[in-house]
């Protein structure tokens, strides 16, 4: 007999060393709780309550900080307490699963609770923010949603200021972005799905699309891509959006689109596009992202459509002025200034010889002097910022142009080529890349070299498809109907007319 | 024997395979000269375009009818279907001729870049930037150079527009002189013929094209004869006897050409020159990937990009510092010989062997 109860204890220490995370509860509280213990390391934001409900040992644990304890006092605590008083006689005889479902059915006030059976799932609730309730001799533990931790309020998005529109923009935790979509969009079709990703951060994520109007094949795909990422952790939406580029070959522009606002969001899923909100990040990512979207904005819709198409033909031309104008300035000066009118030359001339360096070398330096300013205009705490735009527009400014180390026309054009990105910022990396590139291609080889890669990038582009639909669609593949909201902004008579759904651009096989 | 091909995934609509067919085609017509046909009188060469216009549209009739029946596989496949390793070695010429046409536009646009545009250029430099761009641009795969074409098209358009508008004004119908004779003629045709690179790339492009195969192949010949039809208009035109001296007519013709502030517009022509030929060196790299991965496998098609890119830069290089070498190697009657082979006598054998074999 007592081999019998020794070989017991043996097969129970056993069962402890190789219980994993994947493994089912234990009906004893003691158990539970070593292995949670052991799993958190005894970390110092793992709390615990241990108190005993007519008789039988239960605990509460949470991570500190991630609940609500006012909420957690007068939602579980209490009426726990109230119940063990008040039915102290009649429990005795109730076992603790009977208890445990009588406590879950009858006496908690909360409405969010979730039946976890594994430690794997305790864990996940625990480092969300729920409260564990857990009762000796029953095998199973509830989880508490009484979520409650201090987060950024809602505020205008500072990457996507816009003239008319809500104010609101996206925040950090996930429920509020949901809430955010849910609010704008109050259709039963408007589906959220939940996955997590990041082996050790287990980042939650939703996937949100509008059922029938996003095709069956493209959400599959979307699930596909999403379960197939192996990553540690997700601290942003950036960390997803490379897996989710249709290839591994090189690229510029990427065609995943990111935003902060949530009616951009919604206007987007209504185009049958999906949304992907990150816990933790105010950017949602909006899959496919197609090339022309770079140079619509929220503002075109509530404006006049004349207006809003003279906004998008100011950032077609910003585009170009940004990416090539240094390019074609260097090329042109260098091998053919025969191309510029006579006065227009001379002037130049007179810089270029006053100038120590070649103007190839003169528009880099002085690239490379405003990618440096802007970065440090980036990182520095605001009250520095202005001293950095002093320093830029004043000291070096003026003094490398007094000096004689720079031409006046090429700080001219590099200025207006650094106003004329901002007009598109969400293509300033593409950008300030391909502007360098340029000056380089055209100070070496001239025009011919310019329009080679030119016609390299325009391939780049046009080569790109995502899910299944074109990146350049609907320019190339060309569709009239989708030009609509392309060169011009259609007005919304037309617009209204028929939904434009991404997946029925020209080029597309996501039908 | 005959193995069912699967559609290619790589599709592209019949008006996108007309519009990069005519994109590449500008190259011929920016860069024509009638002296490369021993001839002098450019304003003869309208009659040429109309006869090569119909002898071309001819020499497709055999091609197409090889396609319409079966239309998964090339004529390179069937080529490997129908005669086995001698198969392979037909479909090589292909890829041979694909590689020659790819130099000899190369060549030209060293020529060019050398002895006009600037003359302190390495041809290295050129030959490489343009090799390993349209290496870039055949590995993007022929719909994302269809789309580019595409766009490419509508700029050259608007070029063609602005050019036209700037030479218009110094026309002299004077310079228009009654046509000398059919030797003139009969030269311009063939040299245009031996030129018409994209006849061939047709050959082996048909099954990876939808729509109205039929339709699309007429307008590209129409459209580009048409358009050298101007070009010829417009240098005779504004140009006269003084383009008899000249190795690059059109060039000559935008430099004298002024629209407002801008003074000379041979920065358009080089910007149309450039864009174009990177699109025909990209599609025919590709076509010539395409030959290898038919016949062998993926992994040897893009092997053979690779080396076909380093052999056009070595090669075009270096013929373009030896001019008696290239003058002897890109002889127009041998050129004319080669496209003739490829796009003519080929499919005609290929179709009298289906015929009297009844496969």
């Amino acid at each position: 007999m007592q081999d019998d109860n020794k070989q017991q204890d043996k097969n129970v220490n056993k069962d402890n060393v190789n219980k994993d995370k994947e493994s089912f509860l234990s009906n004893s509280l003691f158990e539970n709780m070593n292995f949670l213990k052991k799993e958190f390391d005894s970390s110092s934001d793992l709390v615990y309550r241990e108190f005993k409900i007519n008789g039988t040992k239960s605990a509460i644990f949470n991570m500190d900080g991630l609940i609500d304890k006012s909420n957690l006092a007068a939602s579980v605590i209490n009426p726990i307490r109230k119940y063990t008083f008040s039915n102290k006689s009649n429990d005795e005889e109730k076992s603790p699963k009977e208890k445990y479902v009588y406590i879950r059915d009858n006496i908690l006030s909360t409405a969010d609770q979730v039946e976890t059976k594994t430690y794997d799932e305790v864990i996940k609730f625990m480092t969300a923010g729920f409260a564990m309730l857990c009762i000796d001799g029953c095998n199973l533990i509830l989880a508490i949603g009484i979520q409650g931790f201090s987060f950024r309020g809602i505020s205008e998005p500072s990457n996507e200021i816009m003239q008319r529109e809500s104010k609101e923009g996206f925040v950090e935790p996930l429920r509020i972005n949901i809430t955010m979509v849910r609010r704008r969009i109050r259709s039963p079709k408007l589906k959220f799905e939940m996955m997590t990703i990041g082996s050790i951060t287990r980042t939650d994520i939703y996937v949100c699309y509008l059922k029938d109007v996003c095709s069956a094949g493209f959400v599959e795909k979307v699930r596909k891509k999403l379960n197939k990422i192996k990553i540690s952790g997700i601290l942003a939406a950036g960390y997803i959006t490379e897996f989710l580029e249709e290839s591994n070959n090189f690229s510029f522009f990427s065609s995943i689109g990111v935003s902060e606002r949530p009616d951009t969001v919604c206007a987007k899923i209504l185009e049958g596009r999906i949304a992907i909100l990150v816990d933790g990040t105010p950017s949602v990512i909006i899959v496919p992202h197609l090339f022309t979207e770079y140079f619509q904005s929220f503002d075109d819709y509530t404006t006049k459509p004349y207006f809003a198409t003279l906004t998008r033909w100011l950032k077609y031309i910003s585009f170009f002025i940004s990416t090539l104008l240094p390019g074609l300035y260097v090329s042109t000066v260098t091998f053919n200034p025969e191309l510029l009118p006579n006065q227009l030359i001379t002037k130049i001339a007179v810089s270029v010889a006053t100038t120590p360096f070649s103007l190839m070398f003169e528009a880099l330096l002085i690239h490379l002097i405003y990618e440096i300013m802007r970065e440090a205009g980036l990182r520095l705490p605001k009250p520095l910022g202005h001293a950095v735009s002093i320093v830029g527009g004043l000291v070096i400014g003026q003094t490398a142009v007094g000096s004689g180390l720079v031409g006046e026309p090429t700080l001219m054009i590099v200025a207006l080529t650094a106003l004329s990105s901002y007009v598109i910022p969400n293509l300033y990396e593409p950008i300030a890349v391909l502007r360098l590139i340029f000056v380089l291609v055209g100070g070496i080889m001239g025009t011919w070299g310019i329009m080679l890669m030119f016609s390299a990038v325009l391939v780049d582009l046009c080569g790109k498809a995502n899910f299944g639909i074109p990146y350049t669609s609907p320019i190339s593949p060309f569709s009239w109907f989708g030009m609509r909201d392309v060169l011009i902004r259609a007005n919304w008579k037309v617009l209204s007319k028929r939904l434009s759904k991404v997946q029925e651009m020209p080029g597309s096989n996501l039908r | 024997m005959r193995k069912l091909i699967k559609k290619s995934s790589q599709m592209i609509t019949s008006m996108q395979a007309f519009i990069m067919l005519f994109v590449s085609q500008i190259l011929l017509n920016l860069t024509y000269n009638p002296l490369m046909s021993a001839q002098n009188n450019m304003w003869d060469n309208t009659i040429s375009t109309i006869v090569s216009f119909l002898l071309v549209f001819l020499s497709l009739i055999p091609i197409y009818l090889l396609y319409k029946p079966d239309e998964n596989n090339n004529l390179i496949k069937k080529f490997t279907i129908y005669f086995g390793k001698t198969g392979i070695i037909i479909s090589l010429i292909y890829a041979l001729y694909y590689l020659f046409a790819n130099c000899y536009s190369l060549c030209v646009f060293n020529i060019f870049i050398a002895n006009v545009m600037s003359p302190n250029t390495s041809l290295w430099t050129v030959s490489l930037a343009v090799g390993l761009t349209s290496w870039y641009g055949a590995s993007k795969g022929i719909e994302g150079l269809a789309r580019a074409s595409f766009i490419i098209f509508f700029m050259i358009i608007a070029s063609i527009i602005f050019l036209f508008c700037a030479l218009v004004p110094r026309i002299d119908k004077l310079n228009y002189t009654p046509i000398e004779g059919m030797n003139n003629v009969v030269s311009g045709t063939i040299n245009m013929i031996s030129q018409n690179f994209c006849m061939a790339a047709i050959v082996t492009m048909l099954p990876f094209v939808k729509g109205n195969i039929k339709n699309s192949i007429f307008f590209w010949n129409f459209l580009s004869h048409l358009f050298l039809v101007l070009i010829i208009f417009l240098t005779v035109g504004s140009l006269g006897d003084y383009l008899k001296t000249q190795m690059f007519p059109v060039y000559t013709a935008a430099t004298i050409a002024e629209i407002g502030a801008l003074k000379r517009l041979d920065s358009i022509f080089l910007g149309l020159w450039t864009t174009s030929l990177f699109c025909k060196i990209s599609l025919f790299n590709f076509l010539i990937s395409n030959i290898f991965k038919e016949i062998f496998s993926k992994k040897v098609a893009k092997n053979a990009l690779m080396f076909s890119s380093i052999f056009l830069i070595i090669f075009a290089t270096i013929s373009s510092y030896n001019f008696e070498f290239l003058k002897f190697l890109y002889n127009s009657n041998f050129v004319f010989c080669f496209t003739i082979l490829v796009t003519v006598i080929l499919p005609c054998f290929l179709l009298c062997f289906k015929r009297t074999k009844k496969v």
